[in-house]
């Protein structure tokens, strides 16, 4: 159990730099961002269609709260998923029956079909935000704006899982990990 | 107490009841077209209304007085009744003949007119009225008062030198005066028996030939005045003489306000206008105080809307038509799509100008909302937003139907020599299409674009 708990801290440990990034994310979306911030002028810039929003008399002020309600959900359920996701492993990770030298690296192979899984889920819930009518911003962004979405939350969500997962792994199992028996003892 | 509490909840009652119905309107601030006035001019009071008649006396309208053997003589049957058709139009009638000069006819000289001596003439050819047919001096007359409706019966033949420089404004002039004063012209062609002969069939390398062989030929009674009783005149004619399957007769009508109503102003448009409008969520159908038709529905972006007019309601019959029409487009919407909390400043003016198309065929006008170059579907704008979408259609080019009315009695100068050549039993008519060509372009001239169509589209764009 102390294991799984210190697993589970270093989990977290893992996760952090990149969550912590994710959370300011998110609270500035909930907070509001003022016109003239480096990431508003980004998403007007080069996530949302301009041209079209001109065309029906708008500007990115006036959608602005659409577009940032829309980052805030898509950043909770991928942050939330992520995390869920990192401490599943971590802890079942203690679960694997390694009994042998050398056994451990057959669980790279479950590694890799619970990374691909994570990574899938990753993907659809971008794809969900970004291509369904659920959210009103998801008709303002443009193709261009639609892929850079959902290639940077894959990127960005997996890098953190992978944190995660390298440093929340069980020991014994930490062959099963893509560079996870690289780490210092002291991890 | 009770009683006073009760009164207070009604009252204000009703007042909630009140501020709810003025802000279901919903509309942004409009600016209507105005329908131009469809300028036919009317003159109701046929008791004081003088009708003039002006019959062609040159040569070679004798042949139609002489019965064809085997052949109809429309011509004798339709001015025997002319006086009655006349007497139907106005109060007072007045014949004259005209050829080199407008001659006035006793009445009781009337009845000659179809008889072949009215067109005969023992004098000299210099003093004699049957040797040309000046067909602007009857238009000089029209132009000078117009308050008389005309009858102008004539074969129309006219060589392309008549149709040129100074002849040609002899009776453009006072055609475009006649036009410009809501007046109309009405052409019925009718083919009749003829047996004479037909003069000044032009040649090719100059020169005139006659003709003799001609068993049919049509004649043209031209009518000035008011649409109303150029309409009663057909109508008259259509009634009495053209009743039997082989009468040929043909008929248009040279206006500059072929538009015969702007549909708003009558009500016209209905809910059913729009197809399968009607069964769209929260469907309501209104005229607002300025006649402005309003759809109010909800729908998602898969919607189709295709708006139509007949064109018996808005083209007058047997006219040159419309071969244009343009659409104004005003699109607004508001992110506030419940009517009871949009206030004026929500509406925001959409910058795309082409949101509609329209398509046409013989007897609709088609208007496929949202289908235009800027916005080629309901996918096209944003959804969940209310739209108000104001679209004006107007009569933007006159067409030019009647000239393809006449083409089949119609022969060119050019032909002339050759068609006559081929011994023809039924002669055409010399320059018929150029003539209805050059009326028409006088028309055309006068012709302003004429609002035919306002409409507004109050509809909350769903996922």
């Amino acid at each position: 159990m102390i294991n799984i708990i210190r697993s589970l801290i270093l989990t977290f440990i893992g996760l952090g730099p990149l969550a912590i990034l994710s959370i300011i994310f998110i609270i500035t979306m909930t907070a509001g961002l003022g016109p003239d911030s480096g990431i508003a002028i980004y998403i007007g810039d080069y996530i949302i269609n301009s041209e079209s929003l001109a065309d029906a008399g708008d500007d990115f002020e006036d959608v602005s709260a659409y577009i940032f309600k829309f980052f805030r959900d898509l950043n909770i359920s991928l942050l939330f998923l992520t995390v869920i996701m990192t401490m599943g492993w971590s802890v079942g990770s203690h679960y694997l029956n390694i009994d042998a030298p050398g056994k451990a690296k057959i669980y790279f192979i479950h590694w890799a079909i619970f990374t691909a899984i994570f990574s899938g889920l990753v993907f659809a819930i971008t794809f969900y935000f970004t291509q369904s009518t659920a959210y009103q911003a998801q008709q303002f962004l443009t193709g261009s704006g639609k892929t850079q979405i959902v290639l940077g939350s894959l990127v960005f969500y997996v890098l953190m899982y992978y944190a995660g997962v390298l440093l929340g792994t069980a020991r014994f199992a930490r062959s099963s990990v893509l560079l996870a028996n690289k780490l210092p003892g002291g991890f | 107490m009770s009683n006073n509490i009760f009164k207070i909840i009604a009252v204000l009652g009703v007042f909630t009841f009140l501020t709810v119905e003025a802000k279901e309107n919903c509309t942004p601030e409009l600016k209507l077209a105005q329908p131009s006035s469809i300028a036919q001019s009317t003159n109701t009071d046929s008791d004081t209304k003088s009708v003039f008649i002006y019959f062609d006396q040159s040569l070679s309208m004798q042949g139609y007085t002489k019965d064809q053997p085997g052949q109809n003589n429309l011509y004798v049957n339709v001015i025997d009744d002319l006086q009655q058709i006349a007497e139907n139009v106005g109060s007072k009638t007045y014949y004259h003949s005209f050829g080199k000069a407008i001659v006035p006819i006793k009445e009781n000289k009337i009845s000659q007119v179809i008889k072949p001596s009215f067109y005969d003439c023992t004098s000299s050819a210099a003093d004699c009225n049957n040797q040309e047919s000046k067909i602007h001096l009857p238009f000089k007359m029209a132009k000078t008062n117009p308050d008389g409706t005309y009858i102008i019966v004539t074969d129309l033949f006219l060589a392309s030198k008549q149709l040129v420089g100074g002849t040609l404004s002899q009776l453009t002039k006072p055609l475009k005066s006649i036009l410009k004063k809501g007046k109309s012209v009405g052409i019925i062609g009718v083919m009749s028996s003829f047996n004479g002969t037909i003069y000044d069939i032009p040649q090719r390398e100059g020169g005139t030939i006659s003709y003799t062989e001609a068993q049919k030929r049509p004649f043209y009674i031209i009518v000035i005045g008011d649409q109303k009783d150029i309409n009663q005149v057909k109508k008259n004619l259509e009634e009495q003489h053209f009743s039997d399957p082989g009468d040929q007769y043909k008929y248009t009508l040279i206006t500059s306000t072929p538009i015969l109503q702007n549909l708003n102003q009558n009500k016209l448009i209905t809910e059913d206008d729009i197809k399968n409008i009607s069964k769209a969520d929260n469907f309501k159908f209104e005229y607002s105080d300025n006649f402005l038709p309003i759809y109010k529905f909800d729908t998602n972006n898969k919607r189709n809307l295709k708006f139509k007019i007949q064109n018996s309601n808005i083209i007058v019959p047997g006219s040159t038509g419309v071969s244009s029409f343009k659409i104004t487009n005003t699109l607004w919407s508001s992110k506030q799509i419940n009517c009871r909390k949009i206030n004026d400043g929500d509406w925001k003016k959409d910058k795309r100008l082409d949101i509609s198309s329209i398509v046409r065929n013989e007897k609709e006008l088609n208007v496929q909302i949202f289908k235009g170059s800027d916005v080629e579907s309901l996918k096209k704008i944003f959804w969940g937003r209310r739209y108000f979408y104001l679209m004006e259609i107007y009569a933007q080019k006159p067409g030019n139907l009647s000239e393809e009315t006449f083409k089949d009695w119609s022969i060119r100068d050019s032909d002339a020599e050759e068609f006559t050549a081929g011994n023809p039993t039924e002669f055409k008519t010399l320059n018929l299409t150029k003539i209805i060509k050059i009326l028409n372009s006088v028309a055309n001239d006068e012709f302003k674009p004429t609002l035919i169509a306002s409409l507004a589209l109050n509809f909350n764009l769903l996922k």
